[in-house]
């Protein structure tokens, strides 16, 4: 096999070791809890480690494990589908993505375990992370579809223990709400959808399938439009798109924080790398799949970021946006494929809109994990999450309160930093476009100026005004959690100065798509203001100029006095507008979009108040291994289905 | 040997750019409250009254970057920052958005809508970041008319880059010229002009300081020289706006180059923005204020025009 080697063999099994051994010694918390979090950061390094190798290599690594596929010898009973493992650029891309969400969380992790420890929602967690990174880690990796789908079945098990970790009514009722609208139907639509394909091409290697579906997806309408619109239909439902989106504020509200920031920050994007090696590599670029892609993903970011405005909480503030700014990367993706299906066929926008895609794919793991993990300091120092009851964190806790700002900043795309860079790349290859695109890129760039106002809300609210609550609490978080919010946001003034770095690796990761040669002309426009990247200049003048201005104007010739405070000798907290309301008026112009949104949750509470009958049984389905074997028997059934379709196994 | 001519011709071509950019950028400094100062007089006059020098405005400015900072002493860390910050990215919008003279920088529309914007953000974090009341509700209203201004906008850049293919400003050759026979540029230059009068935080859209209702708005936590940098910063980003306007409207090219061409150009710039400006003041002085819901109801109106100004440009219109 190319580029097989006795390190890359077995390089590739050292995380899944790893990962498993908290899960091994889960019958002594105390040496598990901070075991676990050791363990997870090793593994996490060498999963960073072998990402950057897979890319920078000149051949993929592939590994095939033969003995793995048929401990039972199968293969005698006509099963032909060896478990391969492989990193190619698309795998080795993401797994840097997975490798530095991991690393920082688990980072995160040694600190916020005492906060866990307190409220006694220690114990599942523990297991459950790493085996998240594990499956995670693994479904990237994998280069079989047929395995794909068992170990994507296995990851969406382990983030659903995940979600209900904390045994709380509301993590238990939004584990559910995840099944109901994830597990079920949606693996169900990628088992469909595989099976197909598979049936098609008659292999089920990645790179047998992609050679097979080139040729056939023109003529053959199962392959070409049935079998990835039912996988499409399957991811959306996994990455929180429109119209399956429901389950994303709940999930993401409800988990502890480092699982939101993991599940945000690398699982979310997981999704996305099946949706870039589905229409970005198995497929050729197809128009359809593009205007699909296009306009999923502009709803996605106008839905999401419109209810994110809205929202009290600060955990489902992010979850809301995660949803928008994966909303972003689908735009971006779509318009790639439309750029080269339609004429003029513009392969420089397009290879800009890739790029795009996986750079906002990046960019939005580091800020929306800063961010998870900022309202996680919150809640560690206050307890509290709803924005209207927190404040004055920022005199507490002016490290944290960076890192919160530079999130912050990055994620409105003000420039220079990361966030920027991505958005300006995708309007840049949107907007001068023809068709549907300068549609979307208007719209992706109004919903910017929402994504501001609604950070400058969450900002503003945590650490920006008094607090309204006591706070018994002073300093910073333990140095674990500010260390992992540091990086995060040192990373995020980085790729957002020099973004030739990661448009670097970008550039490696679109060589293996069907973009190739192109992609060098491709990223030429990233570079525009006077031969440089324009954050880059801006970094340059702006970063000195205000230090400057401070300098001189400010610091120290500033003094602070009393304002007035309606005639009250301190500031009287209540009379401040509570952030829930701060933008009443512009909700209520918009109440169109808000009304269609509060009918489609209404029919959804409906399902919901059946669920809560049901709940006190839920919770203690989770306690019990029925539900574990219940899960055995989902994915036996789902191997059965495929085996049968495909003729494996005998009718 | 060629090549190195040519490096050092696209050398000498850059160090032109940035002078022209830095020099652009020292006059708006002096520009802008100019502007204000002229506006301030207009005003006056239209209500028959003598009013202030037109000086006044950089008097105003100068008495108050001599008095120390003040600040509200119970507000947030950032809002001690954000005077400076507002007058950086101020000053790098006026170095990058070409003014007086022709400083192409490769500047294109959204870097430098993104740069005017981050202007209004870097403030209106300040303000909400304060404890008095009348701040936070001045900064939500920034915010909410941020948002507003944003759909029409990103309209008018939209449709400007469906019709031309290209997002870049051009100073010399005309990339993008705003088409006056195409129905949707007239919409758009339409578009961009109102954005500019909302920006400049003319009647009836100047909601966020609304001094009669709130007694001081977004500002009013401020005092002193960190109140001159946030009001200085204002004034620019307001001429920039009108700035951007004339660059896309005017056919510049038609002045040709060279020192002629040069002086010209700051003679046809500086009369177009003072004759944008006096009109805007003009316009504010015979409005009165909206609330903040019927302002936001009115951009929403100019940003259906500009979608449909974007779907008009997308098929070719």
């Amino acid at each position: 096999m190319p580029g097989t080697t006795w390190l890359n063999t077995y390089f590739l099994c050292i995380p899944v070791i790893l990962l498993l051994i908290p899960f091994i010694l889960s019958w002594n918390k105390r040496i598990l809890a901070k075991g676990s979090a050791v363990l997870t950061s090793i593994s996490s390094i060498v999963i960073l480690f072998l990402g950057v190798s897979g890319l920078t290599s000149r051949t993929p690594i592939i590994t095939v494990y033969p003995w793995l596929s048929c401990p039972c010898n199968i293969q005698t009973y006509g099963f032909p589908y060896p478990l391969v493992f492989g990193l190619d650029r698309i795998s080795s891309y993401f797994l840097i993505i997975l490798g530095l969400v991991s690393l920082v969380s688990s980072i995160y992790m040694f600190g916020y375990l005492d906060y866990l420890e307190r409220r006694r929602e220690i114990s599942r967690l523990i297991i459950n992370y790493p085996l998240l990174v594990l499956f995670m880690y693994l479904v990237i990796i994998v280069q079989s579809l047929f395995w794909f789908l068992v170990l994507w079945e296995l990851m969406g098990f382990t983030t659903q223990l995940l979600v209900a970790s904390r045994m709380t009514k509301k993590g238990v009722a939004a584990s559910m709400k995840y099944y109901l609208l994830t597990k079920a139907p949606a693996e169900l639509m990628i088992a469909g959808g595989i099976a197909a394909i598979i049936v098609s091409c008659g292999n089920a290697t990645y790179a047998s399938v992609a050679q097979t579906l080139h040729l056939a997806s023109n003529h053959d309408v199962v392959a070409g439009i049935v079998a990835p619109g039912l996988i499409l239909a399957g991811l959306m439902a996994k990455t929180g798109l429109i119209p399956f989106h429901s389950w994303v504020p709940d999930a993401y509200g409800e988990s502890p924080t480092m699982a939101s920031a993991l599940l945000s920050g690398a699982a979310s994007k997981v999704g996305v790398y099946m949706l870039f090696r589905l229409f970005m590599y198995f497929l050729p670029p197809l128009g359809v799949w593009g205007v699909v892609l296009v306009v999923v993903g502009t709803a996605t970011l106008v839905y999401g970021t419109l209810m994110a405005l809205r929202q009290a909480d600060s955990k489902r503030l992010l979850a809301y946006h995660s949803m928008g700014q994966i909303g972003y990367v689908v735009l971006a993706l779509g318009a790639s494929i439309y750029l080269m299906a339609y004429p003029p066929y513009s392969v420089i926008l397009s290879s800009v809109a890739a790029a795009a895609a996986l750079y906002h794919a990046f960019n939005h793991s580091l800020f929306k994990t800063l961010l998870f993990m900022s309202a996680g300091a919150a809640e560690y120092a206050v307890g509290e999450r709803s924005l209207d009851l927190l404040g004055g964190l920022g005199r507490i806790m002016p490290l944290t309160s960076t890192a919160a700002l530079i999130a912050a900043f990055s994620i409105s795309g003000v420039p220079p930093f990361n966030g920027f860079v991505s958005k300006w790349m995708i309007y840049a290859s949107t907007m001068p476009a023809v068709g549907l695109l300068p549609i979307c890129g208007f719209a992706a760039m109004f919903i910017s100026s929402v994504t501001t106002a609604s950070f400058i809300k969450y900002y503003t609210s945590i650490y920006g005004r008094p607090s309204i609550k006591h706070i018994g609490f002073s300093g910073e978080p333990p140095l674990s959690m500010v260390l992992a919010m540091l990086i995060l946001a040192g990373l995020c003034v980085l790729f957002g100065v020099v973004p030739l770095i990661p448009l670097k690796l970008i550039g490696y990761t679109l060589t293996n798509t069907w973009l190739q040669g192109h992609v060098v002309q491709g990223l030429m426009p990233a570079v525009s203001l006077v031969g440089m990247n324009p954050s880059t200049v801006i970094a340059a003048i702006v970063f000195p100029l205000s230090g400057l201005l401070y300098g001189i104007l400010i610091s120290g010739r500033t003094r602070g006095v009393k304002g007035w405070f309606c005639g009250a000798e301190k500031p009287l907290d209540k009379t401040l507008p509570a952030p829930s309301h701060y933008y009443d008026d512009f909700e209520n112009v918009f109440h169109e979009i808000y009304s269609f949104s509060e009918k489609t949750s209404l029919s959804l509470r409906r399902i919901g108040r059946s669920l809560e009958t049901l709940l006190p049984r839920a919770s203690a389905v989770f306690e019990t291994p029925v539900y574990m074997a219940f899960i055995a028997c989902l994915i036996v059934f789902l191997l059965l289905i495929i085996g049968l379709a495909t003729g494996c196994l005998p009718g | 040997m060629s090549t190195g001519v040519t490096d050092g011709v696209a050398v000498e071509q850059m160090i032109y750019t940035w002078v022209f950019a830095l020099v652009n950028a020292l006059v708006l400094l002096v520009y802008a409250p100019l502007l204000d100062g002229i506006g301030r007089k207009i005003r006056a006059r239209i209500q028959r009254r003598r009013g202030p020098s037109i000086l006044q405005t950089i008097y105003d400015l100068r008495k108050l970057y001599c008095m120390p900072g003040i600040i509200d002493g119970y507000s947030g860390r950032y809002a001690r920052y954000a005077p400076a910050l507002t007058m950086a990215l101020a000053i790098m919008a006026g170095l990058i958005i070409p003014s007086f003279l022709p400083a192409d920088t490769g500047c294109d529309l959204i870097v430098a809508a993104y740069l005017l914007v981050a202007v209004s953000i870097a403030l209106t974090y300040g303000s909400l970041s304060m404890s008095i009341p009348y701040s936070v509700v001045g900064g939500c209203r920034e915010a909410s008319l941020m948002m507003a201004s944003e759909l029409c906008f990103a309209g008018a850049i939209a449709s400007i880059a469906a019709a031309y293919g290209t997002l870049y400003i051009a100073v010399a050759s005309p990339i993008i010229r705003l088409d006056p026979f195409k129905p949707s540029m007239i919409i758009a230059a339409a578009v961009l002009a109102i954005i500019a009068y909302v920006e400049g935080l003319n009647l009836p859209f100047e909601i966020s300081e609304a001094e009669p209702e709130l007694a001081g708005g977004a500002l009013i936590g401020y005092g002193g020289r960190t109140l001159a940098l946030l009001m200085h910063s204002s004034m620019i980003k307001e001429t920039l706006f009108i700035a951007l306007l004339v660059d896309l409207l005017f056919p510049w090219s038609i002045l040709g180059t060279g020192p002629v061409g040069l002086v010209l150009r700051i003679a046809v710039f500086t009369v177009l923005t003072t004759f944008i400006y006096m009109v805007m003041r003009m316009l504010d002085t015979v409005y009165g204020r909206y609330t903040p819901r019927q302002a936001i109801r009115a951009l929403k109106r100019v940003g259906l025009a500009s979608i449909i100004a974007v779907i008009l440009a997308s098929i070719g219109w």
